[in-house]
């Protein structure tokens, strides 16, 4: 199922949309195929699929510790591409490919089409190409590109990046870098108004949610909410193997039931 | 239109295929910003008027060019010494920080960040904020606070702030990526000072802008001095701030033969160098797309260099397109060709290098094979070398019992 259509059927439907983040093989590479299942089974809308990279310039703490894990144990673009491939066959739910553009590149725009489009990627997440340099990532067949705006995007660039019909808007709802938050600023629901007037594309609400009370706070402006690095916390608490989909299920069902009770 | 093999400079800050502006959207108003601020300085005469006064009397430009005549006499080349080491601070750094300081003034900006890597852009940093009344905060590798231990204290002296950066190699590159991160948070208030020709657009044009100031001043001191433009010009390449500085004013003068010296390391064979040109391939790191030291994977390797200030894995993007156009060749100098181009220098003319200045002595001497003999070099000795005496004599095994 086409993303844009599936987020854009669920906004009509008053469903919240819930996409958690991974990092691909983090805590460990086997760990990431189980997770995935887990949170489409839990009920995530889409997953981000983050693809580790040596200087995530857009994120905290918390994710750059689980990148420098996981490529100290060998993941790669490749790799993760084919966990995604494997997902597909065994869930419907859409996978969002998260990567820093310098891996991507290094593949060659090319082949991550075809990679891509093999795995069914539904869409690439790339925060560090602007629309002003997407040439060098657009390939025939290749998933399109979520576009992202900030409380500071003005007007005027919000209605061109939606007017790119990119599958949703990723919101950053803060000035800042990934990483779990304690509350949700005014200023962030007022940004999130802002978005909601100047489009009708999907908008999903990424950077700090941090469990139920603020995605639902969050949602309420919004079409859903990303939640990465709070979820990263609790996988770094396992104690073990044992422990991850317990933990990643029991972290994202309060959220999934938050957000459906609040829609 | 100039000459497209030497300024390739096309709209949005690219340089043939390299540049751009590769970062979180959460940037874009604040480059666009910068990018109208420094068009509109640059066509300000007052601003003009107010950089020259800071140059000539708070550092002190013009800097001399000096004419080196026993290592002259050595390599059987007249060797003249563009003096950036005689500048307040002692490195070429200050020349970028007085500019940019006075367009984050003109901005309205309450807050200078910074990244350094052996400190003297920090330093250089600091001070121009300290005589701004600007708060300063800088971020540093904790490897390169351990390497660089006095330039951490001179710049807390200046009342700057520094904060370590301790992910990754804990050198320029991870103290780059702090800087990056803290900016996003604090955009609003704070203006990123850039310390090298490195980073989206429009960074590495305004770097090189305020460092050519080296170049424009080296060429009329050569035609004063020899009547006629040197043979060659020599600069070592890290972020390459510096080097495009000097090679700037140079570009359309082909036959002005231009070498750009970077970092080998151990040895180019041994992985471990910072030889982004020789040995890295295309690639987006902080914002640019440059030549890069990478993996298959396109992850950023660690590079290794004894000179903290040429320790970085990427490059400014306008060497790639030189390299590429082929108007300036690079080449690289290993450690233990610095630390023996340091102690010559000393021992010959009396002035200590910085080992980052010392790479481009290197190549003097490997130029006499390629140049006419008696032919007239200009070298860019970016910096002085008293920062890094400790680290010599540790290296040499000179240093006693300290």
């Amino acid at each position: 199922m086409n993303l844009a259509a599936d987020l854009r059927e669920k906004k009509r439907a008053g469903r919240k949309a819930l996409a958690p983040y991974l990092c691909a093989g983090y805590p460990a590479p086997e760990a990431t195929p189980l997770l995935l299942r887990s949170l489409a089974d839990a009920g995530a809308d889409c997953i981000e699929l983050g693809v580790p990279f040596s200087d995530p310039l857009a994120d905290g703490g918390t994710i750059q510790q689980a990148s420098a894990r996981a490529l100290a144990q060998g993941m790669t673009l490749a790799k993760a591409l084919g966990i995604a491939r494997e997902f597909a066959a065994e869930r419907p739910t859409p996978l969002l490919l998260m990567s820093y553009l310098n891996p991507l590149l290094r593949m060659g725009p090319r082949r991550f089409a075809d990679l891509a489009r093999e795995a069914r990627v539904a869409a690439c997440i790339v925060p560090d190409l602007l629309p002003e340099a997407q040439g060098l990532l657009t390939e025939a067949g290749a998933p399109p590109l979520v576009r992202f705006a900030a409380p500071n995007t003005p007007e005027g660039r919000l209605r061109e990046l939606a007017a790119l019909d990119p599958p949703f808007l990723y919101c950053v709802s803060v000035l800042g870098v990934t990483g779990a938050r304690d509350a949700v600023a005014d200023s962030t629901l007022a940004f999130l108004d802002r978005v909601r007037a100047a489009t009708a594309v999907p908008a999903l609400v990424g950077f700090g949610v941090s469990g139920p009370g603020q995605a639902t706070a969050l949602a309420s402006r919004a079409d859903g909410v990303i939640v990465g690095s709070a979820l990263i916390r609790v996988l770094s608490e396992c104690r073990g193997p044992e422990e991850w989909q317990g933990a990643a299920e029991s972290f994202i069902l309060p959220v999934r039931r938050a957000l459906d009770g609040a829609a | 239109m100039p000459d497209p093999v030497t300024r390739a400079q096309g709209p949005r800050g690219y340089f043939g295929p390299y540049g751009g502006r590769f970062v979180p959207e959460t940037l874009v108003p604040a480059l666009e910003a910068l990018e109208a601020a420094y068009e509109e300085a640059s066509a300000d005469p007052a601003f003009a008027r107010e950089l020259g006064e800071a140059l000539a009397t708070y550092t002190c430009r013009p800097t001399p060019l000096y004419e080196a005549r026993r290592l002259s006499g050595r390599l059987g080349l007249r060797v003249l010494l563009k003096r950036e080491d005689l500048n307040h601070t002692g490195a070429h750094k200050i020349n970028n920080t007085l500019g940019q300081i006075l367009l984050a003034k003109r901005m309205g900006k309450s807050r200078i960040l910074a990244e350094t890597g052996a400190g003297q852009h920090g330093v250089a940093t600091a001070c121009a904020a300290a005589r701004e009344g600007l708060r300063c905060e800088v971020y540093m590798g904790e490897e390169d606070m351990r390497r660089q231990r006095s330039n951490v204290r001179r710049m807390e002296l200046m009342g700057a702030k520094v904060l370590p950066a301790t992910s990754g190699g804990r050198t320029l590159k991870d103290a780059t990526n702090e800087a990056i991160r803290d900016w996003v948070a604090n955009v609003e208030e704070t203006y990123y000072l850039l310390g090298s020709a490195v980073g989206p657009h429009p960074y590495p044009t305004i770097v090189r802008d305020f460092q050519a100031v080296i170049g424009r001043e080296a060429r009329a001191q050569c035609l004063e001095r020899l009547g006629r433009l040197p043979d060659a010009a020599v600069a070592c390449v890290g972020g390459g701030s510096n080097a495009i500085g000097l090679f700037h004013p140079f570009l359309d003068d082909t036959p002005v033969k231009l070498f750009g010296v970077e970092a080998a390391g151990e040895g180019i064979a041994t992985g471990r160098h910072a030889a982004t040109l020789a040995a890295g391939a295309p690639g987006v790191l902080h914002g640019a797309l440059s030549y890069l030291l990478q993996d298959e994977g396109g992850q950023v390797l660690e590079a290794h260099s004894v000179s903290a200030g040429l320790d970085y894995p990427g490059v400014g993007p306008e060497h790639s397109y030189l390299k590429d156009s082929g108007r300036v060749r690079y080449r690289s100098a290993t450690d233990a060709q610095a630390l023996e181009a340091y102690a010559l220098l000393s021992r010959l003319e009396g002035i200590i290098p910085a080992f980052e200045s010392a790479h481009a002595l290197v190549a003097l001497e490997e130029l006499k094979d390629e140049l006419e003999p008696g032919a007239a070099v200009l070298c860019c000795l970016s910096g002085r070398g008293d920062k890094d005496l400790d680290e010599y004599l540790l290296r040499t095994g000179k240093g006693g019992s300290t």
